[in-house]
């Protein structure tokens, strides 16, 4: 076995330990992703998958840098596709005079089928298996880089805001005290809850001195079944001042309490203004920020990541995060993906080992 | 209805894998293939309760197993001439055992963090690569220096599921890119994950010379375990904290 391979193998199984030492809660371990062992070995790593990707892709790394240039275009072609293609989608839907707006996403989404097909082509025709194996690698290294990056440079604060209040953001005080001016001014001004349809029940019993969750109830032909054998109509359910949903107190000892169960959410969402300048004038834009649909502005992301009910109204919860080596890392995972999938499916019958 | 449905998607799972067991393979494929309609009415009729993809919580999940684990079969068989039905009917019978053991929980709705675009592929590549990942355990532990062909299926099953496993992984970390912020939190599930993962990528890193077969199968049995780990026994281990409580 070659040197390489058993220092490789030497790393990873030191990573496994270290995971697999942090990997149980009860003994309070994570904080060994942070310690300096793991920092050392991602290093290492990272420098092993650098050395790894040029010797796999000794001979053929100007064929192998043509490959990946392909691929990135295959992947801004796809990418072209599901931003312009989704957006066509969403405008369609909207009707009216959207629809020329549509016609013109879609004729960008087709040209970036186009340029997936091309790219991607030429990708494969370039690609074999050992070369995958070397962009695996090298994407390895690309995520590491990124991590580091982010390790080194990341700035990430929280803020809450009350909606549709005159409270404006720009500018943010971290941790440390220190406050970074934003290039944009950001505010909520509405907030937009719905929760799902949905009725469900819990039988609460008033023990120890507190009402505690005996059990759920589920509805049956518009009655509620009880653990002894009972019955309630769901019609007995009564409302009250100070009381958010339906309840039915059960007569006898303990007692005993039906409660309807507030609906889970099904969505809710920030309705933002962006006040920034554009070519040097200013621009405003109304921006939605959903869970998995943050805002990005002049190097900064915006995440929804919570709320509150306050007696002024709703606070919502935001994340700003600026992290440098992001797009990195990120484009490392794609690079990983793709590059795995085509090393395991395309060329099987290669172990390069 | 949906407990019938398991249950005869069961059923059908088990004869199917008892006929593979007794050589009677045609019959075996055929029970197979009607334990997979059951799971496919299964899917939607969890599909149409949960009013999205039924993929929320672990009974949804296991669900899910019987409907990946037919195609999967059948790209074995085809790729390596080797007919595992016993096994991955077997696979997909313990996944339903399991779900059928669990609550109902007929009000789960699905949260605004998993409304993503990222939702449906993260999940699927993880339970195809878990399937096949789980069932290659069995022809590496068959293997011997005597019969080093089952070591070659269970190599090729284990470069099927690699890349299903790390699309499952890094989709992941890009999904809570979008939605946490952060693209890795070092959450219990996902450290769990990523040694999975990194016992697959030693065991790829092994030379395939019959000197290293010990430790060949005994990477591809660790794995097995520690995709027992991260899919089931992190749910249950006590103050985890875990961002992924939801899967439970």
């Amino acid at each position: 076995m070659r040197r390489s391979i058993k220092i490789s193998l030497m790393i990873m199984g030191a990573a496994c330990v270290l995971l697999l030492a942090g990997g149980f809660p009860l003994m309070g371990a994570p904080e060994v992703y942070r310690s300096g062992a793991m920092m050392l070995l991602g290093l290492l790593a990272a420098l092993l998958c650098a050395v790894a990707g040029w010797r796999l892709a000794n001979g053929e790394r100007l064929r192998l840098l043509g490959g990946l240039i392909c691929v990135f275009f295959a992947c801004a072609g796809l990418a072209a596709v599901w931003q312009f293609g989704s957006q066509a989608v969403e405008m369609a839907r909207m009707g009216g005079p959207m629809w020329f707006g549509a016609l013109g996403m879609a004729c960008t989404g087709v040209v970036g089928l186009l340029f997936t097909g091309l790219f991607g082509f030429f990708a494969k025709r370039a690609m074999h298996g050992r070369l995958w194996l070397a962009g695996a690698h090298w994407a390895l290294v690309l995520i590491a880089l990124g991590a580091y990056m982010d390790y080194c440079g990341e700035r990430r604060v929280n803020v809450s805001m009350t909606a549709g209040s005159a409270e404006k953001l720009y500018q943010i005080t971290t941790e440390d005290g220190t406050n970074i001016p934003l290039d944009f001014t950001l505010s909520v001004d509405k907030f937009e809850l719905t929760r799902y349809d949905t009725r469900s029940y819990t039988l609460h019993r008033f023990t120890d001195g507190k009402w505690q969750v005996a059990c759920h109830l589920a509805e049956q032909d518009g009655a509620l079944p009880l653990p002894d054998g009972g019955k309630v109509k769901v019609a007995d359910l009564r409302t009250a001042p100070g009381m958010p949903h339906p309840f039915l107190l059960l007569p006898g000892e303990p007692a005993r309490l039906i409660m309807q169960d507030v609906p889970p959410v099904r969505e809710y969402k920030a309705l933002c203004r962006v006040d920034t300048l554009y070519r040097g004038r200013p621009e405003t834009r109304q921006v939605t920020i959903k869970v998995n649909e943050p805002l990005s502005c002049k190097g900064w992301v915006v995440y929804l990541m919570n709320y509150q009910d306050t007696a002024t109204g709703t606070r919502v919860d935001l994340m700003l995060r600026r992290a440098p080596g992001r797009l990195l890392a990120l484009a490392g995972m794609v690079g990983l993906i793709l590059c795995t999938t085509f090393w395991c499916w395309i060329r099987p019958t290669q172990p390069n080992r | 209805m949906i407990q019938l449905l398991t249950g005869v998607s069961l059923l059908l799972c088990l004869a199917s894998a008892l006929a593979a067991g007794m050589g009677k393979s045609t019959a075996a494929r055929h029970l197979f293939y009607g334990g997979w309609l059951a799971a496919l009415a299964l899917f939607v009729a969890n599909a149409v309760l949960a009013q999205a993809i039924p993929f929320g919580n672990m009974r949804h999940v296991l669900c899910f197993f019987p409907l990946v684990l037919l195609p999967a079969a059948a790209w074995v068989r085809h790729r390596t001439t080797c007919d595992l039905t016993t096994h991955f009917a077997a696979a997909a019978a313990i996944a339903l055992l399991g779900a059928l053991s669990m609550p109902l929980q007929a009000t789960w709705r699905q949260m605004p963090a998993l409304q993503s675009p990222w939702f449906a592929p993260h999940v699927t590549s993880y339970v195809l690569a878990y399937g096949l990942m789980a069932v290659a355990t069995v022809p590496a532990l068959r293997a011997s220096h005597e019969s080093p062909h089952h070591m070659q299926v269970a190599d090729a099953i284990v470069r099927l599921a690699l890349p299903f496993m790390t699309f499952g992984l890094w989709s992941g970390a890009l999904w809570a890119d979008a939605a946490w912020g952060r693209y890795w939190a070092w959450d219990i599930k996902e450290t769990w994950a990523l040694l999975t993962w990194l016992i697959y990528l030693v065991y790829l890193h092994l030379p395939t010379a019959p000197a290293w077969l010990l430790a060949r199968k005994s990477l591809i049995f660790l794995g097995f375990i520690a995709i027992i780990i991260t899919f089931l026994v992190v749910n249950f281990l006590p103050a985890a904290g875990s961002l992924h409580t939801y899967s439970m």
